[in-house]
């Protein structure tokens, strides 16, 4: 990690709590970047069936991009935000190509890592997830990235209201009815399929 | 459906999921007038009830069991330690405090019981109070990604389980054991925490000897009320199937608790009763083949006292029956009691002076030897018998360790785990720094070389040897409300040995007496000479008024970070504290550094910050007179505004006298002795800075700008390059290295040099104009002009330094501009125009009568 990309992303992260929505733009891809050389390192160094953890991913990443800066948390939050974003796309992208390679759709194309494993008993059809909640960003956009946060990004109730600017109890009363809606929708989704 | 749709729907939904599922229909009954809501609403509640409670409860990326590497928070989970049933419990590694734990993770049921794990966490709260070297510490309850854990001391050994499977213990060794399990007990009870689930599983033994005891209080924590219906003890459910050790805990269960009834201390002296049963005779008390057998046994039968080792005196018989009295109104009250008889019979010193228990006695003790009065006592045989007695100091005495004369205090862990609160735990480490740095006899370690250690991944001891200390203290701050807990501990560092362990807890309006005492009781236990007047210092503090210093240490927080945003807040914090609380010098003090660093880093012209600075430390010193910080600020913004040298010199010496334990004062001292050319001086003084802050990037850069400014360039180098193998995220050793590069001749690698300094000051900083000095010396005066144009220009909206544009003309042979430019210096006071004399970049300019007048008027002698 350049040192002097260090104090970009602080710098980034500084503008885009000020409402600067082109600094979030601009640390996409550094985010990214870092996201998916943390992720490598994790596979790399333990067995295949080791399972990642987000949170402690992101925050890794973050810790590697803001490197020595004064920890002011409200940036935190705000990195949190965008490495949920960017989590969901990796990993959904990651359940897609292994659906497709299940299929024998030609060779997958993988995002994150070929040796990435999830855990098997996952009861959350990430794909299926993801389609729902396309659909809910339309009913409600603020839901959508609520879950995003919660459940893509790891972050607790209390940090996904700092990234929100809502207050904890909202998150907990939003979370429940959008779950609410994902499950009758991902049911339904079943259903038609 | 369309989005406003959606809210409305919405909004009744929340309403019904927060209610019982009973009670949603009626609820709807009277919400929703028109059917389609209702059918709507109904339809989500029922995806809601019939869908997998588990749906997304835990993110994306599984939690699961927690496997090697796991990381919670600063943990990193290293291997199982197996599971109770009041979870699983893990070996981890604190990376923050580079020590390993023991992490007891809290069962998902838990955390679903809100109520329930408020309740835990109140009594891990309690329980995380309880220090003492025979009870393994709870350090706190933490929370992260969802998953709730209690972290703990990991205690290394047998348990007295294995051990007694291995046959029963000598009586004497017996005794021994028992008698640091009764004090454990005892400062436990004093402190109003009953075990409630004391068995040999539960008492380790480590390879020193020492005797631990675990999980105090947690079979109550767990359930939750002091009733223990005998099907819920933890134990319990935890066993499965295995009927042997079904039978554990309520072998150990006193009558009482086993009818269910409430339970008092007096349980646990029965559980005592019934360890050093087992402990002499390798059987249980209370045995039985099933449950109720065994249940039955600690109702109506008495153990077999013939199992018993003959050499057990009668003594101790007599105090197994005392203890193991069925009617806990007959039974021993007080194991303290237990303690005291044990001690008598084995005639044995006590093992592990229990800090707990006798410390207020300790320290009464001492504080009377410290204020002189002791030549009374000491001529009195009985008084040192006492002294003896009370205090045996393990740690001193015979237990090899050398004197503790340096100290390094690691960054407080704040336990409220909102961020927010970063600044309280990161004052509260400042605050005791400061107060036990005014000990002449110990050399504290400054803040900045602790910082480093926040989060860092090393072992106490590796830590101790890079500061070069002898002991570190480490510690917890919980700020909740008007009430703040600290813990505290001291570690020696050779041995990474526990010698004393504190918690303390005050209303936030006594803090800075708190802190005092958790410094006197340091200073106390390291046995450090303390002169009266130290002694003074440490013995209380006014109250503050908790507003104004909360203000303050946010102040200070964003002080440390040395931006100007970063300034510009804490200036406003200062103010904040100031309005709160006009008497204290601190906030005064505070202000003064705020305005000298802007000035001093050119964020704001210095003739507008440094008058300011130096009138809030005349206020901080109105109000005491005494306060070092402000005397050295105050120093520092003379040195930079009045040029009145002898002003300056009187000002850093007092306030090197009054804490010759603050870094900075010696570090300032050093900038200003190197203008004076003072050399020599300047480096025994920012060595003196060194020590106390080692790894200060900007101290260490210090000693290669002196070598600079002294023009010992290969030396200066040399230090540099040894700065930057230590911190290579620094711009100061970049920024020197130029400098001195540009006067060896090397202009490309001053240039290069120049350029990284400039990367790493993200914005901000006037160093472009040494490049274009750098250019100019090169030949290369049209890339000169160009940045110099640049800077002119920006010059007219925006501070730049005079002096730096000075030293371009001068590099480019322009005299007349350069000495226009330096006269504007002079007026603008520009940051370091005291380094005029000495500055090797300006030696053009020395023949000049311009440049002899202008250190006339800095009251300044030529130098070289």
């Amino acid at each position: 990690m350049c040192p002097a990309s260090s104090g970009r992303v602080s710098k980034l992260l500084i503008n885009w709590g000020q409402g600067d929505l082109d600094a979030r733009e601009a640390l996409i891809p550094l985010v990214y970047g870092e996201l998916r050389r943390v992720a490598r390192r994790y596979l790399g160094r333990e067995r295949p069936d080791h399972t990642l953890q987000s949170a402690a991913l992101v925050h890794e990443a973050y810790l590697r991009l803001v490197h020595k800066e004064p920890p002011q948390w409200q940036n935190r939050a705000h990195f949190f935000g965008v490495a949920a974003q960017l989590m969901r796309h990796l990993l959904v992208d990651h359940a897609r190509n292994r659906r497709a390679a299940k299929r024998g759709a030609g060779a997958p194309r993988l995002s994150l890592d070929a040796q990435m494993v999830l855990p098997q008993k996952r009861e959350v059809d990430l794909v299926a997830l993801d389609d729902a909640l396309n659909k809910l960003a339309g009913l409600d956009a603020q839901q959508s990235r609520l879950i995003e946060l919660r459940f893509f990004g790891g972050l607790s109730i209390e940090e996904t209201a700092v990234v929100l600017g809502i207050s904890p109890a909202t998150v907990k009363r939003e979370w429940a009815t959008a779950r609410a809606w994902l499950q009758r929708e991902m049911k339904n989704q079943d259903a038609g399929q | 459906m369309k989005p406003e749709r959606w809210q409305e729907v919405k909004k009744v939904l929340a309403a019904a999921l927060e209610r019982e599922p009973g009670e949603r229909g009626a609820y709807l009954d009277q919400a929703c007038t028109e059917p389609l809501l209702r059918r709507e609403v109904e339809s989500l509640i029922a995806a809601h009830e019939q869908g997998e409670s588990s749906f997304m409860e835990q993110p994306a990326i599984e939690h699961g069991a927690l496997k090697r590497g796991t990381r919670l928070g600063p943990y990193e989970i290293l291997a199982p330690l197996g599971a109770g049933g009041m979870g699983e419990v893990y070996e981890a590694h604190d990376s923050k405090l580079g020590r390993k734990v023991a992490i007891k993770v809290l069962p998902a049921t838990f955390i679903h019981d809100p109520q329930r794990l408020a309740r835990f966490q109140r009594e891990a709260r309690m329980l995380a109070s309880l220090n003492h070297p025979n009870i393994a510490t709870i350090h706190g309850l933490e929370e992260s990604d969802g998953v709730h854990y209690l972290v703990m001391e990991l205690v290394p050994g047998e348990t007295l389980a294995e051990r007694i499977g291995k046959g029963a213990l000598p009586v004497e060794e017996a005794l021994k054991v028992a008698g640091q399990v009764a004090q454990a007990l005892e400062a436990a009870h004093e402190k109003g925490v009953i075990h409630r689930d004391l068995k040999p599983g539960n008492v380790k033994l480590t390879p020193e000897g020492r005797v631990k005891v675990l999980d105090f209080g947690l079979a109550k924590a767990f359930s939750g009320d002091g009733a223990l219906d005998p099907s819920q003890l933890p134990t319990l459910t935890a066993m499965g199937t295995e009927e042997g050790r079904i039978l554990g805990t309520p072998a150990y269960m006193s009558p009482e608790q086993a009818r269910g009834k409430t339970v008092d201390k007096r349980a646990d002296v029965w559980a005592f009763g019934c360890l050093l049963y087992e402990l002499l005779t390798a059987r249980r008390a209370f045995r039985g083949e099933t449950l109720t057998e065994t249940i039955a046994a600690v109702l109506e039968r008495e153990p077999d006292w013939q199992a018993l080792p003959p050499s057990t005196s009668a003594k101790i018989r007599d105090l197994l029956r005392r203890c193991l009295q069925k009617d806990p109104q007959r039974r021993l009250r007080d194991i303290g009691d237990v303690r005291i008889e044990i001690e008598e019979v084995s005639a044995l010193p006590r093992v592990g002076e229990a800090a707990a228990t006798t410390k207020s006695t300790r320290v009464r003790w001492r504080g009377a030897l410290l204020w002189g009065v002791a030549l009374l006592l000491l001529a009195t045989v009985t008084s040192i018998a006492i002294w003896n007695r009370k205090s045996p100091s393990p740690l001193f005495a015979t237990g090899g360790l050398g004197p503790i004369e340096s100290l390094a205090v690691l960054p407080l862990e704040e336990l409220s785990g909102s961020p927010g609160q970063d600044y309280f735990a990161d004052g509260m480490t400042d605050e005791l720094i400061t107060d036990l740095a005014q000990i002449k006899a110990l050399r504290v370690i400054s803040r900045t070389s602790v910082m480093v250690y926040k989060g860092a991944h090393k072992s106490l001891p590796d830590i101790a040897r890079e500061l070069n200390v002898d002991a570190v203290v480490e510690g917890t701050v919980l700020h909740s409300g008007n009430r703040v807990r600290i813990t505290a501990q001291l570690i020696y560092a050779a041995t990474d040995r526990h010698l004393w362990a504190e918690s303390y807890e005050r209303d936030v309006r006594d803090i800075l007496g708190l802190q005092r005492e958790v410094a006197k009781d340091i200073v106390d236990e390291i046995r450090i000479k303390v002169t009266p007047e130290e002694q003074v210092l440490l013995s209380g503090a006014p109250p503050v008024n908790s507003e104004a210093y909360e203000a303050y240490l946010k102040g200070r927080y964003y002080w440390e970070t040395r931006t100007e945003e970063g300034l510009r807040k804490a200036i406003s914090y200062f103010q904040e504290a100031i309005e709160k609380d006009p008497t204290s010098p601190r906030a005064y003090t505070g202000l003064a550094d705020s305005y000298n660093a802007l000035g001093s880093d050119e964020f704001l012209p210095p003739m507008e910050t440094f008058p300011k600075a130096k009138a809030a430390a005349l206020e901080a010193l109105r109000r005491d007179q005494n306060f070092a910080e402000a005397h050295a600020s105050l120093a520092f913004a003379i040195w930079n505004y009045d040029y009145d040298w002898k002003a300056v010199e009187t000002e850093y010496k007092r306030a090197i006298d009054l804490n010759p334990g603050y870094a900075t004062s010696y570090h300032w001292y050093a900038g200003y002795l190197m203008g004076m050319g003072r050399f020599a001086e300047a480096i025994a003084a920012v060595k003196r800075a060194r020590e106390l802050d080692p790894l200060s990037p900007r101290i260490n850069a210090n000693v290669g700008l002196i070598l600079y400014f002294a023009r010992q360039y290969d030396q200066a180098i040399e230090e540099l390059q040894k700065a930057l193998r230590m911190e290579s995220n620094s711009e100061a050793p970049y920024y020197y290295l130029g400098l001195v590069y540009l006067q060896k001749g090397n202009y490309r690698e001053a240039i290069s040099e120049f350029e990284k300094s400039n990367q790493l000051l993200s914005g901000g900083g006037s160093s472009d104009l040494d490049l274009a000095q750098a250019y100019a010396l090169a030949g290369d005066r049209k890339e000169a002009q160009t940045i110099l144009g640049r800077s002119l220009a920006k010059s007219k909206g925006n501070y730049e330094s005079a002096l730096l544009i000075a030293k371009v003309y001068a590099a480019l042979g322009e005299k007349q501009r350069a000495f226009a430019w330096l006269q504007k210096a002079y007026v603008e006071r520009s940051s370091f125009l005291a380094f005029l004399s000495v500055d090797p970049t300006l030696d053009v300019l020395h023949t000049d009568p311009r440049f002899q007048a202008l250190l006339t008027r800095m009251n300044l002698q030529p130098q070289l």
